[in-house]
């Protein structure tokens, strides 16, 4: 049983995010269809994940994220955060991921309007961005979908499958979210 | 130097300031008004630079100047969710009646809505501060309301006035 729903959505909801689901969140961020478009190379063991947990997840920190989880049976399916905030300046990193065999479902795009509307109509956040490989169409298509404008590219930043990668800056301001 | 005026500056706190914070603020003209109602010793003004100046939260400064420190501006209880925060000042007694307080307390409404992105400042004024309470008028802050005996000052109980300004009423410096 996941923690209890954040943000409802009408496919998913967002969920507080619980020692309990420790183990999932490692199943994730160890995936190589995860972690190879989130540019995380390390491996993360049981040990590293509940420190993230206490440090990270637990704390009093600006940043936030959640457990995704299927509406229908509160099966997890993902995850997504904003974990880091420059509060003074307004401005809040976005990631996401969504296992691969739920992936194609819009589970995505969902979980990140309902963060997004968290963001911007309760923490006052005046803008959102992501960083997204040049290689990963289905992000970008995402935010796009959400009106994510593409505000420029990091060459070859970094290293992917043996090769080096440019990498995508998106962004979207508050008002563009508030007003649509 | 953190930010400046015409005639004084606003600049970090640094631990040899403390012989005269400690000594402004242990004035009765400076703490009866601010309600500042307990001796401070070197040693809790110690306490006070490493646990509040020192922390990281809000932003408290120096007034100065050339180089002679004149007193004191606060910005604390800061909520970057709502974008308010409470400001506090003082001024050696000495140095009253110049609008050094006024143009201090500018700079740090200047910093709080242009660099520090809040919506809103709160300061609160005992009855009778006539010389505060200008101040706050003078930079276009509005009284938002009286808290009835809320301090007791010199004896008496006294009335606090809450002031409030917006960011979209801030005329600059």
């Amino acid at each position: 049983m996941p923690g209890p729903v954040f943000a409802e959505g009408d496919s998913v909801a967002l969920h507080t995010i619980e020692e309990e689901d420790l183990e999932f969140l490692q199943r994730g961020r160890n995936h190589p269809e995860i972690r190879r478009p989130l540019t995380d190379v390390d491996p993360r063991n049981g040990e590293q994940i509940r420190e993230y947990f206490e440090n990270s997840v637990s704390d009093d920190g600006d940043g936030f994220g959640f457990l995704v989880c299927r509406s229908d049976d509160e099966e997890p399916v993902g995850a997504v955060h904003i974990p880091w905030i420059r509060t003074k300046h307004g401005s809040g990193m976005l990631m996401y991921w969504v296992l691969p065999e739920h992936q194609g479902n819009g589970y995505v795009t969902e979980a990140t309007e309902l963060i997004l509307d968290f963001a911007f109509e309760e923490r006052r956040l005046a803008k959102v961005y992501a960083i997204v490989l040049e290689t990963n169409v289905g992000s970008q298509r995402v935010l796009e979908k959400l009106d994510f404008q593409r505000e420029g590219v990091h060459r070859k930043e970094t290293f992917v499958d043996g090769e080096r990668r440019d990498s995508y800056r998106y962004g979207l301001l508050a008002e563009e979210w508030l007003d649509s | 130097m953190f930010a400046d005026g015409d005639r004084v500056t606003l600049r970090t706190v640094e631990e040899e300031d403390l012989e005269f914070v400690q000594r402004v603020r242990n004035d009765p003209a400076v703490r009866q008004p601010l309600t500042l109602n307990r001796p401070a010793n070197a040693e809790q003004l110690e306490e006070f630079f490493e646990n509040a100046i020192s922390s990281g939260d809000g932003a408290t400064l120096i007034v100065c100047r050339d180089e002679e420190p004149l007193g004191m501006v606060a910005l604390f209880d800061e909520d970057d969710v709502t974008g308010t925060a409470t400001i506090a000042y003082y001024l050696d007694p000495d140095q009253w009646g110049n609008g050094y307080a006024t143009e201090a307390v500018g700079l740090l409404c200047e910093y709080a809505f242009a660099e520090r992105r809040l919506h809103k400042l709160r300061a609160e004024v005992i009855e009778p501060n006539d010389g505060s309470r200008r101040v706050l008028e003078k930079l276009g802050f509005e009284r938002e309301g009286r808290l009835r005996d809320e301090k007791f000052v010199r004896g008496e109980h006294v009335d606090i006035h809450r002031f409030g300004l917006l960011a979209d009423e801030w005329e600059g410096v």
